[in-house]
């Protein structure tokens, strides 16, 4: 008996102790940056200031690919004047693969669209906006805009970048938050986390898994619908999970919708098949590229190019129909 | 019975209320450990906690005034919910969402850099993309 007794008390006081150790670290903080908000959590053997880390270095990178932080990367090639600008090593990295997408997407996918996407200003202050007739810029604007976009007009060298039209910008907002994701997630697993979710406003990388072992779920929103309705969950781990929708950034005017994915041929928002499109890859730099591509190019397109893409798993596009299509290696669990 | 029979019944006796009380206490700090947690609504304004609201022990409405900077928000908070009632922002996103009871999407007030996120224990999943 007193050795029953005993071993019970043993596993109960074991049972108590493994949890207390497990619970104490697991790591969850949401901060706003980039003009949208973005929570980490981690878990792991973790220093305490790791999260403060990851976050200063978002800060960081942001500092380097803003369009509008004075002093940045892409600012001062933006009012350079047609000179070539000497950037960061990771500068060039997120502009050589800017340049990869425009190939990939027959130019639709343009990152000399700064001028364009300034002019829409889909993320513009209260005070900016609040004495404008209209927030859908003139016709005269737009045309002017639309013919500074050329990606061809870039020479980017192994440390500087030159935009040959001097009145073109450069704007890497479509694919910065992937790449920022990508560098947080390497530096959380460089730090020992055991598993982390990096949740930039849409862009998600899931290193490892969660605390108690299981994989990531993820779920999809539902296009239109209210914030957490979803059409599915996707099980993930050491991947990264990025969408983009039509329905994110929009002001509404006159009855119409405006988005904030814009078709540099036309300068207007554009229309295709796909409402929403998520897309599971090795990375979030690609995914961000591809969710954006997906919705500029449409569903014919995607489904005929993304396999081809490497670090391309998987994606799950939401057609204008409600039709919900899957591509690759992806399960959608409703 | 003898003395040494009843030795034993004692010392039974004594082991298993010794296991009674133990397994009382266990479940005392397991409950105190793995109870789940109340809901928590954490304000924010650019970054800065400015208020923690246990979602579970309000009894009464209460507003909350953000007026920094340029922001100019209410929010209004009841019993396991919360809401924007009124922002100065020019979209009113964070106005049109509406009552929000937890889960993993915030209140957010981009313009005036206003986020309430929410601490629940049921979710069900851990991100949600789009």
């Amino acid at each position: 008996m007193k050795r029953i007794s005993l071993i019970i008390i043993i596993v109960m006081l074991l049972t108590l102790l493994s949890g207390c150790a497990e619970r104490t670290v697991q790591l969850s903080e949401t901060r706003l940056l980039m003009d949208t908000y973005g929570t980490i959590t981690i878990h792991g053997d973790i220093d305490p200031e790791l999260l403060d880390d990851a976050f200063a270095l978002i800060e960081e990178l942001e500092g380097l690919f803003s369009m509008t932080i004075e002093g940045s990367d892409v600012w001062r090639i933006n009012n350079s004047g047609g000179e070539a600008v000497q950037v960061d090593a990771r500068t060039i990295e997120l502009i050589t693969t800017g340049l990869e997408f425009a190939e990939l997407s027959d130019g639709m996918f343009d990152i000399t669209i700064g001028r364009l996407s300034r002019l829409w200003d889909f993320g513009a202050a209260a005070s900016d906006i609040a004495s404008l007739e209209s927030r859908v810029p003139s016709v005269l604007t737009i045309k002017e805009a639309r013919e500074t976009i050329n990606s061809d007009q870039m020479n980017v060298a192994e440390n500087t970048v030159q935009i040959v039209n001097s009145d073109a910008w450069i704007d890497l907002g479509a694919i910065a938050k992937g790449f920022i994701a990508d560098s947080v997630a390497e530096l959380l697993i460089d730090r020992g986390v055991s598993g982390a979710l990096i949740d930039l406003g849409g862009d998600v990388v899931a290193v490892g898994y969660r605390q108690d072992g299981t994989v990531w779920r993820i779920a999809l929103q539902l296009p239109f619908g209210n914030p957490g309705e979803r059409i599915g969950v996707v099980e993930v781990s050491g991947v990264a999970v990025v969408a983009s929708g039509i329905y994110e950034r929009q002001f509404e005017e006159n009855g119409i919708i405006y988005h904030h994915i814009l078709d540099p041929t036309t300068g207007m928002p554009v229309i295709t098949d796909i409402v929403s499109a998520t897309i599971v890859a090795e990375n979030a730099l690609i995914g961000e590229g591809l969710s954006t591509i997906a919705i500029l190019v449409g569903s014919e397109r995607a489904l005929e190019r993304f396999e081809q893409v490497q670090g391309f798993i998987g994606a799950v596009l939401v057609l204008d129909s409600g039709e919900v299509l899957t591509i690759g290696d992806v399960e959608l669990i409703v | 019975m003898n003395k040494s029979e009843r030795t034993i019944k004692l010392s039974n006796r004594f082991w298993m209320l010794m296991l009674g009380v133990i397994v009382i206490i266990s479940a005392i700090i397991a409950v105190l450990l793995w109870r789940v947690p109340a809901d928590y609504a954490r304000i924010y304004h650019d970054n800065v906690l400015v208020d923690v609201i246990n979602l579970t022990t309000v009894t009464e409405r209460r507003e909350i005034e953000i007026t920094r900077d340029n922001a100019n928000n209410v929010v209004v908070i009841e019993y396991g919910r919360v809401r924007m009632e009124c922002a100065n922002c020019p979209d009113g996103i964070c106005v049109r969402r509406g009552w929000v009871s937890g889960g993993l999407i915030p209140i957010v007030c981009l313009p005036n850099r206003v986020v309430i996120v929410f601490d629940s224990s049921d979710n069900d999943v851990d991100a949600v993309v789009g």
